[in-house]
């Protein structure tokens, strides 16, 4: 498989993890363990640790690699009162996410589809950077 | 990645970063195990504190949270058992037997201390 075949393939299965549990059943499933699914970890309490931790206030950019719906960047910097760039591949994340983001912080958030690998943004741009489970 | 966090990061700026990673101090067969039984892209390229800090950040807090992960697994498959049910009927045999399977490997792999959950901070120097 070349590269771009590869790439297609990988973003595929990244979209596909966004399609699953959206029945009604699926939505009960994920309720029960917090509304995670499909491949997030952070609990409420890890991603209040994290806007404990990133030193921001309303005067930063906070940057969130791998969002997909926007967990936990959304809590960081509505603790915070950052602006948040939520960025990640599959668009079907970022549609899913963008009507609790924009509930939650309005205009100070946008969303970006992007790869966290080649990032379309300047040098020196952000105050902090979170991800979760990005890397693994 | 790492290197990407870095070069949009003011200088002075931090790094949070919550991952799931191999254990260290495994052998081969453990890691080729805990590669099989982990997430689909786990990465292999070494412990994150050491990817971090060699992408141009000091480390200043790490954070084993490997306990909170075993506990949120066991929570996933309960609530999987739950509503197991219903989410055949909905969602299909084979999503409702891969989510377990997927979960129960790797539950099995952190509690037979392949796999651990890290969070970490660095700072941009």
């Amino acid at each position: 498989m070349n590269d771009l075949a590869h790439q297609r393939t990988t973003i595929r299965s990244y979209e596909d993890r966004y399609l699953r549990f959206l029945t009604k059943a699926g939505f009960a499933f994920r309720s029960g363990i917090g509304g995670v699914i499909p491949n997030g970890w952070t609990t409420i309490e890890q991603a209040e640790w994290m806007a404990s931790v990133a030193a921001i206030s309303e005067d930063d950019l906070l940057l969130d690699i791998g969002a997909g719906r926007g967990w936990p960047g959304s809590l960081i910097a509505k603790e915070t009162g950052a602006r948040l760039v939520s960025v990640d591949v599959p668009l079907e994340a970022l549609r899913q996410g963008a009507e609790d983001l924009c509930k939650k912080l309005g205009p100070r958030v946008l969303q970006v589809c992007g790869d966290g690998r080649i990032l379309p943004i300047g040098d020196a741009h952000f105050s902090a950077v979170c991800q979760a489970d990005v890397l693994c | 990645m790492l290197r990407e966090c870095r070069r949009v990061l003011k200088k002075g700026g931090r790094l949070v970063v919550v991952t799931i990673e191999i254990a260290e101090g495994l052998s081969a067969a453990q890691r080729g195990r805990a590669i099989q039984l982990g997430p689909e892209d786990l990465g292999t390229g070494g412990p994150l504190r050491d990817l971090v800090a060699q992408s141009g950040f000091e480390v200043v807090i790490e954070r084993d949270l490997t306990e909170d992960f075993r506990v949120s697994l066991l929570d996933r498959l309960d609530a999987l058992d739950q509503n197991e049910t219903a989410l055949r009927r909905a969602e299909g045999h084979e999503m409702v037997d891969t989510e377990r399977e997927k979960r129960t490997d790797m539950l099995t792999a952190v509690q037979e201390g392949m796999l651990r959950r890290t969070a970490l901070v660095g700072l941009a120097s």
